[in-house]
């Protein structure tokens, strides 16, 4: 489920953190709640954690004889925020068109190879695409499994965009794991911040009516991030783990491909109506509870 | 004829302007607008400045990011459509052009602008309707049109754009805070943008009265248009910066949306600006003005 606070929220939220903080001196709060971004990290942490995996990654690269240059956490940003949309189109209009995006845009290519818009391309940079575009092409083979391990589209930005390093691997994952506790590694790990959220019988009845809704639409999910993981999941069996290019899929693979994509289609827009009408008031509410309470 | 109380205030504040803008003038002084009644329109449709081309049916796609209020960078990104409706303002008939802003994934303002061109080349803007949502709702449309109330059209595109030149105005309507103006920057430059490297490129730089010290620089590449936004300057707090990513010509069909979408937005601007925009006549489709001035 989406963390991202409205803005008005956000300022309150701020605002009380640092009054918080202030109260209890410079030292962190066992108490404190987590961070608003993801891995339940703040701003600062989030920016100081970005820029160790990156600088990781480049010695890592580096060690292996290739060269790689630490993305700016503003270009990791970029990749992040690229996830789940297309320029000049709002969210509603991509997931009615493109669902996640995840089997509706895949091409079985490198990020770095990607014609068209990417956000696991964008995460890279472009001095890191030019480097891998000037390699050889069994070089540009050796350079995508030292970087990113067996499956190429999971580079840092994606994998912190989901929440979900389980995938990584490579130099990518190396950083990773060197920055990142080993909690947050597993593919089970929940965000603090929703899972504190999750506990509240609120949430428990919203995720009550959730799954009523999607098998009323013929669907079997009881959480909303599970129909994105499940969408993944079956594109890897599909795609031999995403490294069939797509012009290479044979026809049996391609008709499943074309109905993964139309379920993925609909459930993302149920999923999306849902998000609106259930979760987002319900989450709005109880967050605005639990920072004011911190404040007490 | 009985007026509407703002729009007294209006015409009281645009006869203020003038006798101002005539002083200023007269005393070799910047003008604050343009002076677009000397402009001759006789074929104001056919918009071929080689800087700023608006062929209908044309799509700029721009992505790129901001800092927002927070200092946290939004992801902006915003599409630029050339219609096939013409709007007749001031005695000219203008092209139409649909442009919308999106940030982090939710539309912040879908605009209808006016251009036409003058028989020098100059491309001007005749108006403008900016419709801004909050939340996926109606906000403010802070619109101006030349001639109604405060209004004045401006000049987005000189014919000839020389550095060293003085700096003209893009429009002027003081009482919605629009002063923006814009001077050559720069000629010469090379971009590279997804959607293509480009030489030769003309940089405008714009500012308005309202945020001091704070520039918006716009790349445009010759027979292309506008193919990079930067920034410039301390004012400048949002750090705007956007590329062009994809240039296309829409199918008949997608043209045929883009027009409805903008006559449903002029239907919501007829509703939402009865002070300046209930003025003017309702766009038409261009094939059936045809040949209409």
């Amino acid at each position: 489920m989406s963390r991202k606070l409205p803005v008005a929220w956000t300022i309150v939220i701020a605002t009380i953190l640092i009054c918080t903080a202030s109260a209890h001196g410079a030292g962190p709060d066992k108490n404190a709640l987590p961070g608003t971004e993801e891995f339940g990290l703040n701003k600062k942490e989030l920016v100081q954690a970005t820029e160790k995996v990156e600088s990781l990654i480049a010695q890592c690269m580096r060690e292996q004889g290739f060269e790689y240059l630490p993305a700016d956490y503003a270009t990791v940003r970029k990749g992040m925020t690229a996830d789940k949309s297309l320029p000049g189109m709002t969210e509603k209009e991509f997931v009615s068109q493109y669902g996640f995006g995840v089997s509706t845009l895949y091409t079985g290519l490198a990020p770095q190879l990607n014609g068209g818009y990417s956000p696991a391309k964008l995460g890279l940079g472009d001095k890191n695409i030019e480097i891998y575009k000037n390699l050889s092409p069994a070089d540009q083979v050796a350079y995508n499994r030292t970087l990113l391990g067996e499956n190429a589209d999971a580079t840092f930005a994606v994998a912190l965009e989901n929440e979900n390093f389980s995938r990584c691997g490579g130099c990518t994952l190396k950083a990773i794991e060197q920055v990142f506790k080993p909690d947050q590694l597993k593919s089970t790990y929940v965000n603090p911040l929703d899972a504190l959220i999750r506990k509240d019988p609120r949430m428990k009845e919203a995720l009550r009516k959730y799954g009523d809704e999607m098998r009323k639409a013929g669907f079997e999910y009881n959480h909303p991030d599970d129909v994105e993981t499940d969408i993944r999941n079956r594109l890897y069996a599909i795609t031999g783990g995403g490294t069939i290019p797509a012009e290479k899929l044979s026809p049996e693979q391609m008709t499943a491909l074309k109905k993964l994509q139309d379920d993925e289609r609909r459930a993302a827009a149920i999923n999306l109506k849902l998000q609106d009408e259930i979760f987002d008031p319900i989450e709005e509410q109880i967050e605005k509870e639990m920072y004011a309470r911190q404040v007490q | 004829m009985s007026l509407p109380r703002s729009c007294y205030a209006a015409y009281s504040a645009a006869i203020a302007l003038l006798l101002f803008a005539g002083w200023a003038s007269a005393a070799g002084q910047q003008k604050d607008y343009e002076d677009f009644g000397a402009a001759k329109f006789d074929h104001s449709t056919a918009i071929t400045n080689e800087w700023c081309p608006l062929q209908p049916g044309t799509r700029f796609t721009w992505d790129g990011s901001a800092i927002d209020e927070e200092g946290d960078t939004e992801r902006h990104s915003s599409t630029f459509t050339v219609t096939d409706l013409t709007k007749v303002i001031a005695g000219v008939r203008t092209v139409v052009c649909w442009d919308r802003g999106i940030v982090d994934g939710e539309l912040e303002e879908s605009e209808l602008i006016f251009f036409a061109q003058d028989n020098n080349g100059n491309v001007w803007q005749l108006g403008e309707y900016p419709e801004e949502y909050d939340d996926g709702k109606f906000d403010k449309a802070p619109c101006w049109m030349q001639g109604v109330g405060d209004g004045r059209a401006g000049i987005m595109m000189p014919a000839k754009p020389k550095p060293g030149a003085a700096s003209y105005s893009e429009g002027w309507s003081p009482s919605i805070k629009f002063t923006d103006r814009a001077v050559v920057d720069q000629m010469g430059q090379t971009t590279k943008v997804p959607s293509g490297s480009y030489d030769n490129v003309l940089v405008i730089d714009e500012w308005d009265q309202e945020e001091p010290n704070a520039h918006q620089l716009k790349y445009y590449a010759r027979g292309v248009g506008n193919v990079r936004v930067g920034w410039r300057g301390e004012g400048n707090k949002d750090h705007e910066e956007l590329e062009l990513i994809k240039i296309e010509q829409l199918s008949a069909d997608d043209l045929a949306k883009a027009r409805e979408d903008a006559l449903q937005l002029e239907r919501s601007a007829y509703e939402h600006s009865k002070d300046v925009f209930a003025n003017t006549k309702p766009s038409e489709h261009a094939t059936a003005s045809a040949g209409a001035r």
